[in-house]
């Protein structure tokens, strides 16, 4: 293991030490704190049952995000286009970022049911906006130079808009995609823990309810693994997608 | 005569800047625009190429009046402008793409053009992982691969150092005499309009007008060393300094 990788786990591993070796020492009663082998040993018994909810979570989060970026696309588009439409819609961009979500949970699972529309709604909502936003801003930061380059040997908007604005916004686009990808289990947690049938959330809340503290923990690692996931999952497919961001050594020119 | 830009005044806020600029370029030649710093060379490209509007005067383009030169001119900066998320080759590539002309034919003059300016075997790199001259020469052979017969080049070369300018220059020379492109370039490398050029407009102070046009009659490739060199070269740099001291 290099020595990049050592110090995260390393730590990771310490704090797991320092967690199970004071539950112990103070007696802390496992439906207050459990140990975190008290823990694994949760996962391993209801391996199936977190599975199965952690499927039902984890489509919602994969079709809020799709759906996210379907919207995000569109809309950031309209707003680069056309300055009246800006104008109309970033209020609103903004407005549906200050309510929270948790005041809006109960009106999706109202109008929406029980079904997965209403949290893949939620998870869309709250990746919706960093990715609009970044890609919007991704889009008009486009070097000027660059843009007026390809403008005077005669290119169409449209063109200048897919060989220069779309690529010079993609670092922004997935800038924002981490943001809006790391927080979307929130949505999709809320959305259950309002009103479901099945999904982590209501896994957690039925546990809560019968003081099966170990499997709330358990339910917690999930979600963060599926955040760690995604987040990294995206940093993958960045440096896929933009090779020419590595960086490289400059080759000297010689003789 | 390939192109006539008469006239052509411009004020910006209030303030005049092109006095009636007067150039003129035929076919296959190349002509440079010295001048005193800030004197307005750049804003009378930007007037040429369509990037800025302008008061008055006339540009007229194989004979006819256009607006402006969109469409009609290869035009490169003093930075490479190459787009850094795609490789060399994709870069020269950019002006068949958007003219719809990417076929077998332009893909073979890219690879042709590419071993001209000696990055054949860097075709498949991004910019960010070449030299300043390597990529200024790629510029230059993308800027070729836009298929125009006229080239604006604005400072080309100024960004590079002493050593990798001087080699440029020769693939410069090379726009007009091998590839027969007539070109309009600003500089403000005396020495280099020299080495370079049929005729050289000086333009004054600001506003800009034309306060004198040379015509180089020497034979290319030329020696900045020769007597008739160096007293040109005398000549247009008092002209220029007497331009600044007015100016200021």
């Amino acid at each position: 293991m290099d020595r990049r990788n050592f110090y995260p786990v390393f730590i990771l591993l310490a704090l797991i030490a320092v967690w199970e070796f004071l539950v112990r020492l103070f007696e802390v009663p496992s439906y207050i704190l459990p140990p975190p082998s008290g823990i694994f040993q949760t996962f391993a018994v209801n391996f199936s049952l977190l599975l199965r909810h952690t499927l039902v979570t984890l489509e919602e989060i994969l079709l809020g995000i799709i759906l996210a970026l379907a919207l995000a696309f569109p809309l950031a588009l309209v707003m680069f286009f056309r300055k009246s439409l800006e104008r109309a819609f970033y209020p609103l961009l903004i407005a549906s970022q200050a309510i929270p979500v948790f005041a809006l949970a109960p009106l999706f699972v109202y109008w929406f049911g029980y079904s997965i529309l209403s949290k893949v709604l939620m998870a869309a909502l709250i990746v919706f906006f960093p990715i609009t936003l970044n890609l919007l801003q991704g889009i008009r930061d486009a070097d000027r130079d660059l843009v007026d380059l390809l403008w005077v040997a005669g290119a169409t908007k449209w063109q200048i808009l897919w060989k220069i604005r779309f690529p010079w916004a993609l670092p922004f686009l997935f800038a924002g995609l981490k943001i809006g990808v790391s927080v979307s289990t929130i949505g999709a947690v809320i959305g259950e823990w309002v009103g479901s049938e099945e999904g982590l959330g209501y896994l957690m809340l039925h546990a809560n309810a019968q003081l099966r503290i170990s499997l709330i923990f358990a339910s917690i690692l999930i979600l963060s693994a599926i955040g760690l996931a995604l987040f990294y999952g995206v940093e993958l497919l960045e440096r896929a997608l933009l090779p020419w961001k590595r960086r490289d050594r400059k080759w000297e020119e010689k003789g | 005569m390939k192109l006539i830009a008469r006239d052509i005044r411009k004020e910006m806020n209030g303030l005049l800047v092109l006095d009636g600029v007067s150039v003129q370029l035929d076919e296959g030649e190349f002509v440079t625009v010295v001048g005193p710093s800030g004197c307005g060379k750049t804003t009378f490209f930007n007037v040429l190429i369509g990037l800025a509007t302008y008061d008055g005067g006339e540009i007229v383009y194989e004979g006819r009046g256009v607006e402006n030169l969109r469409g009609l001119v290869a035009y490169m900066q003093q930075r490479d402008l190459l787009l850094p998320w795609r490789t060399l080759m994709g870069n020269v590539l950019i002006g068949p793409e958007i003219q719809g002309e990417l076929n077998g034919e332009t893909l073979t003059r890219a690879k042709e053009l590419l071993s001209f300016f000696r990055l054949d075997s860097f075709s498949d790199m991004y910019p960010s992982q070449l030299s300043g001259g390597m990529r200024q020469r790629a510029a230059l052979a993308r800027t070729l691969m836009f298929g125009k017969d006229l080239l604006l080049l604005d400072e080309p070369l100024s960004a590079l150092d002493a050593i990798t300018r001087r080699k440029l220059q020769s693939y410069l020379l090379a726009l007009s005499d091998r590839f027969g492109k007539s070109v309009l370039m600003i500089t403000h490398d005396v020495e280099e309009a020299l080495l370079l050029s049929d005729r050289i407009y000086v333009f004054s102070a600001l506003p800009a007008r034309v306060r004198r046009v040379i015509k180089v009659e020497m034979e290319k490739p030329r020696s900045i060393a020769d007597r008739r060199f160096l007293e040109l070269k005398e000549e247009i740099l008092d002209e220029l300094l007497e331009e600044v001291q007015n100016g200021s």
